[in-house]
């Protein structure tokens, strides 16, 4: 059974007229961009990279014309959406700049364009490094299209458990990285039982518990270092941002709260497909209500040892993922790991396309980014990364093509994908492994 | 939460992880907000608020021949004393008694009482610790502040419980009697009397040893759920040192394995199937911490020992000298068993060249010594078919009396019990978990002089006693810390 959320459009907390004035501003802006419905971007990261030879196409015959590898034989409904890259190397990782092992490298760079900071994280070779030195894409993406939406983005794990470098794969600005949400039940209640403040005595209650929380928050500050003072600042305006949000309801046609799934067990790694499923569901939710329009997903986290137990019985991933190149049993288990992944992107998929929107669907929307930390577990090779690009981003994306790059940076593939967005996103990234944007991307 | 609501709601098990630091997790430096956390944090005062108010307030308000203003007021100023672990600042009590009259004028009495829980639980002074010294000018000659009488009733509490002072010991920092360290060692032996004190200790030893990575390593070979059986098996053997008045010595040669029913079926020990734990005396050989089969665990790949790891961690966990990180541009993947190899032998490239024998020669001799281990800590004598070879050297460290060549765990374990090194870097754990910031070896000496300097026979509980009357611990840096 589903239920339709009866929430109020707008309840604006203490509504003058400069209140009023700022969203109607924001949406006019949202639709010059686009005049009927919002862009949407989502990255996925799984880890210990992928099985080369089953990821690129099987077959090209040319840029338009080729037969999807194994690996992303689940997407082939969806093959005309798909933009497929080789070459595309991940130049910050594999300079001498920064910080990390290769796990930690690649991971930090992977979505960031950046180099790892100086930290005391340990991989298990006994590297060390710290957060990656700036935002994510989906970050700076989210800035310019998350609109009047209640969340600016959803950052959700699934058995994402570990807090470091490679636990994290969305940054809000150097070394600032945003921790996942485990629990779909969690989730759910994030989305739908935080109602917005009602109109009347709740709203005024709460601002006016809120106007002493800010007194306290201003009382503390003049006793405090310069560098404790920006914490607490940062902090205080993480509280307004809420006050904001909670006065921000649900809305859209296909608006329906799913059942809220709970018992699930965060580190289990046999509720792994349960929670996944439940997440993408909430996500696809979260997306239709307007509630976010930017996400990322990340799968347990870089350099894991996670097994896979509703798939086959072939141990942790990152043992396997080392096996010689001629251990063919060993790849043949990666390769469904990887093809389950898929699996669940086109899944993510098939939801966004039940969401009318317009003439076409919530899917026409949505722009999908998958990405993995180094290209082949037993190379731990940061070249020829494999990222996956779905959806058109409004037609500035040419899609259903594999294109073949000599030796392009990372970090210029990444921009070309924000400026796709708005093109002022062009100088994403570490400047210093830029050559300029990858217009091939586009149409 | 029990503490100042007197609930055992924990809505704190939804919030994020924090980040370790040189595996700790109450880093000052490196905590920052988030707006996953702040959302988190709202939700949970505004639960916690609302289930007080559900409770009618009970054991916590009490109105009895007032009038609901002043009953209110009452409340405010035992409630921020509690919350903000001080005397509350007149201004404050005003802030809050405004909002008590701005809600209550409106929704009633019982709304205003909710309205103070909610916004003291957000205020900043009660989510973070506020480590504000006694005088606002260092002292001639320093770059340290003493603390003042609550802040060390706070770093008392959190040190020892991982939560707020209780009642008594704010009395006792309220009366003066925190400023002598006769007076702190009086509350530091109160709260290590306490049950929280063992669930604190625990904590500790969770992060310094990192059992908390047991429950989903995968070992070739493991029962199912078998990791969460290692964890409360270390922690046990751990418990039993420390409160039973152990020493390092203790510590590193006991021969003890507290088993569980699944660990006695999977390691040959005869337990009680009934019981949480039997205290075994394996027939083989287990020496102490390093012989706990819980550790040997930890410490390997997961289809082959690491006699990497498990120096590595000799260097790090027990001797704080640790080894530099390999270049970046090195492949340090372990190589996979082979068939006919052990693996001492696998890991001979490392010797082999030059490059990487400069620092592996100060691990790798290390963790041979564990080779009679596997990597689920079962004990073997032969590997490949070949007899396993447990010679091992113990090279450059802190104190060259334990320096040279041993044979075997127990042998190991034996040269770490000389000196105080161990207990020394033990204590800089401690100290480090204790005051929430990286300590420098001076701050460990410091803490030891007022034992002697210490040694292998020093219990370690002592060790705790003497943290809280030490120099670090009374002090805060010149520029106030904030620690979350």
């Amino acid at each position: 059974m589903k239920r339709a959320l009866k929430i109020p459009r707008r309840a604006l907390l203490g509504a003058g007229g400069a209140a009023l004035a700022l969203p109607l501003l924001r949406s006019l802006e949202v639709r010059a961009a686009d005049p009927a419905w919002p862009l949407r971007f989502v990255v996925f990261n799984s880890p210990n990279g992928t099985v080369t030879k089953n990821w690129f196409p099987s077959v090209v015959r040319s840029e338009e014309d080729f037969d999807l590898g194994k690996i992303h034989e689940p997407l082939a409904p969806y093959k005309d959406r798909l933009l497929l890259v080789s070459g595309v190397n991940c130049h910050v990782g594999l300079s001498s700049k920064g910080n990390g092992g290769p796990h930690q490298r690649g991971i930090g760079a992977l979505f960031t364009g950046q180099t790892l900071a100086k930290g005391e994280f340990v991989d298990g070779c006994g590297s060390q490094a710290g957060w990656a030195r700036g935002p994510s894409l989906d970050q700076v993406i989210a800035e310019k299209i998350g609109g009047s939406s209640r969340f600016r983005s959803l950052e959700l794990g699934v058995r994402c458990m570990d807090n470091d470098v490679q636990g994290r794969i969305s940054y809000s600005g150097p070394e600032a990285p945003l921790p996942p949400t485990n629990d779909p039940a969690l989730l759910y209640e994030r989305l739908f039982q935080r109602t917005p403040a009602e109109p009347g005595s709740g709203a005024s209650r709460k601002a006016a518990v809120l106007d002493t929380v800010f007194e306290q928050f201003g009382t503390l500050r003049p006793k405090l270092s310069t560098e404790d003072r920006d914490k607490l600042d940062a902090h205080t305006e993480l509280v307004r941002d809420l006050e904001r949000r909670l006065g921000i309801g649900a809305d859209g046609e296909a608006c329906l709260a799913p059942e809220q799934v709970v018992g699930l067990n965060p580190d289990s790694e046999v509720d792994m497909p349960k929670i996944s499923r439940a997440h993408l569901d909430l996500l696809a939710t979260a997306i239709a209500c307007d509630l976010t329009r930017v996400a990322s997903v990340q799968y347990s986290t870089g350099f894991n040892r996670i097994r896979y137990p509703w798939l086959d019985e072939g141990g942790e991933g990152h043992s396997l993922s080392h096996s010689g190149d001629s251990d063919t049993a060993s790849w043949d288990i990666l390769t469904g790991r990887a093809r389950w992944h898929m699996a669940e992107i086109a899944y993510f998929m098939e939801r966004l396309a039940a969401i009318p929107e317009g003439d076409g669907t919530a899917l026409d929307h949505t722009v999908i980014l998958w990405g993995t930390e180094v290209s082949q577990g037993n190379t731990h090779s940061l070249s020829s990364i494999p990222y996956l690009l779905i959806g058109d981003a409004g037609g500035v994306i040419k899609t259903g093509r594999y294109l073949t790059f000599e030796d392009a940076s990372s970090v210029d593939y990444l921009a070309t994908i924000a400026a796709a967005f708005d093109s002022t996103l062009a100088d994403f990234g570490d400047i210093e492994f830029k050559e300029g944007l990858l217009t091939s991307l586009y149409a | 939460m029990q503490e100042l609501l007197g609930t055992t709601e924990d809505p704190t098990v939804t919030f994020p992880e924090e980040p370790e630091v040189n595996g700790f997790n109450n880093n000052a430096r490196s905590y920052a907000a988030t707006p996953l956390l702040v959302e988190q944090l709202d939700l949970a005062a505004s639960k916690l608020a609302a289930s007080a108010q559900a409770r009618a307030f009970s054991g916590l308000v009490s109105c009895e021949g007032k009038s609901e203003r002043e009953c209110a007021s009452d409340f405010i100023a035992r409630f921020l004393r509690r919350a903000f672990r001080r005397a509350p600042s007149s201004a404050e009590l005003v802030s809050f008694e405004t909002l008590y009259d701005r809600v209550a004028s409106g929704s009633g009495h019982a709304e205003g009482l909710r309205s103070i829980i909610e916004a003291a639980l957000l205020s900043p002074q009660f989510l973070y610790r506020v480590e504000a010294p006694l005088v606002s000018e260092p002292l001639a000659e320093s770059r340290e502040l003493p603390l003042g009488p609550y802040e060390l009733a706070s770093r008392l509490s959190y040190f020892l419980w991982g939560s707020m002072p209780d009642e008594l010991l704010l009395a006792r920092a309220e009366e003066g009697a925190l400023s002598t360290p006769a007076g702190i060692e009086a509350e530091a032996r109160r709260l290590l009397a306490d049950p929280r004190a063992k669930d604190r200790a625990s904590e500790f030893h969770s992060l310094w040893l990192k059992t908390n990575r047991l429950p989903s390593l995968a070992r070739d070979g493991a029962p199912a759920e078998f990791g969460r059986d290692l964890q409360r098996s270390l922690l046990a053997f751990l418990d039993d040192v420390l409160w039973a008045g152990g020493t390092i010595r203790d510590l590193l040669t006991t021969e003890v394995v507290y088993a569980t029913p699944a660990m006695g079926a999977f390691y040959g020990y005869a337990t009680d199937p009934s019981a949480p734990f039997t205290r075994v005396v394996p027939p083989e050989p287990r020496p102490g911490l390093l012989g706990q089969p819980a550790l040997l665990t930890r410490l390997s790949l997961a289809n082959q020992s690491s006699p990497i790891q498990r120096g590595v961690f000799v260097r790090d966990a027990l001797l704080c000298s640790p080894v530099a990180n390999p270049p970046p541009s090195v492949n340090n993947n372990p190589p996979d068993p082979q068939p006919g190899l052990t693996t001492r032998e696998l890991f001979r490239v490392h010797t082999e060249f030059a490059v990487c024998a400069e620092c592996h020669r100060l691990i790798d001799p290390v963790g041979f010594g564990f080779e009679a281990y596997d990597q689920l800590g079962r004990y073997r004598t032969e590997q490949e078919g070949k007899p396993i070879d447990v010679n091992g050297s113990l090279d450059e460290v802190p104190d060259p009396a334990m320096a040279g060549s041993y044979t075997g765990l127990g042998e190991l374990s034996e040269r770490l019990t000389i000196g105080n090194t161990v207990l020394d870097c033990v204590t800089r754990k401690w100290l480090e978990f204790a005051i929430a910031r990286a300590v420098s070896p001076a701050d460990s000496c410091e803490v030891l002089a007022s034992l002697d300097g210490g040694s292998s026979d020093t219990p370690l509980i002592e060790v705790l006693v003497a943290i809280t009357k030490s120099r670090p611990f009374r002090m805060a840096p010149h520029s106030s810390e904030t620690t979350p």
